[in-house]
């Protein structure tokens, strides 16, 4: 009897867990823009090595700190949760993706612009991490809310 | 590496359980959200709140946004594996499973 009503017990409390993840999922809607302002705020990080000055370097880098502080910020603001994205399970093979991607093409900008003088190239890597981005984030909110429904 | 199922009675209590688990589901949560989506008052849950923080299970955070105080809460590390062995042991129970050292 008392394992009776433990099983049930527990079959409940789990059912709790999961429409709580579920309800989390449901709260976990980023805005149509922020990835799109996260794509532009790594372009321009990734473009400034055209520049082939150490102040536009570094005053790019000081720039898309603060842009991410306050997209950050806003988000925040706006969702009332947070999640990290190397943190978040499953999902978080999207987030590594991202970040291995755009910090390759800024590698591959400066090696370029700086090493070389193909201030071209940084332009190309610049305009084709926007897109990555918004793909690669679209497909790390999808996975997030995916794996909080199901419970995992 | 799977957790070892372990019941925790202070994560049981359904209004605890709900607040662990959407936490497990987030790095942190705003005081407001988790209020509304658990419908109780901000009293009740702050009791509850401070119950996990007293544990090591929950840290609190204020920060100023907007002109208002704002309260944030997150599960520690130690808060995080709690519950983690508490879900694997609800899962043993459901399924029916003897423990180990019964079998």
């Amino acid at each position: 009897m008392e394992n009776e009503i433990r099983v049930e017990e527990a079959k409940e409390a789990l059912g709790l867990v999961k429409s709580s993840q579920a309800d989390v999922a449901e709260r976990l809607i980023t805005p149509w823009w922020y990835h799109t302002v996260l794509g532009v705020l790594e372009a321009g990080l990734i473009v400034a090595p055209a520049a082939r000055s150490p102040i536009v370097l570094v005053g790019a880098l000081f720039l898309f700190g603060i842009g991410l502080g306050t997209l950050v910020t806003v988000y925040r603001r706006m969702t009332a949760v947070w999640v990290t994205g190397y943190n978040a399970g499953r999902a978080s093979s999207w987030a590594f993706a991202l970040g291995a991607i755009a910090g390759l093409a800024y590698v591959i900008s400066i090696a370029a612009a700086i090493g070389l003088g193909w201030w071209q190239v940084s332009v190309a890597m610049a305009v084709i991490v926007v897109p990555v981005t918004i793909v690669l984030g679209r497909r790390f909110d999808d996975a997030l809310r995916g794996q909080l429904r199901e419970g995992s | 590496v799977s957790t070892a199922p372990r019941f925790d009675h202070l994560i049981h209590a359904p209004n605890r359980l709900q607040i662990c688990s959407m936490l497990s589901a987030v790095a942190e949560a705003e005081f407001a959200t988790l209020r509304d989506a658990l419908g109780v008052s901000d009293s009740v849950l702050s009791k509850h709140l401070r119950t996990l923080e007293e544990a090591g299970y929950l840290m609190l955070r204020k920060s100023t946004s907007g002109g208002r105080m704002r309260t944030w809460a997150a599960l520690t590390r130690e808060g995080r594996h709690a519950f983690a062995g508490h879900v694997a042991e609800l899962q043993r129970l459901a399924e029916g499973v003897l423990p180990e050292h019964v079998r």
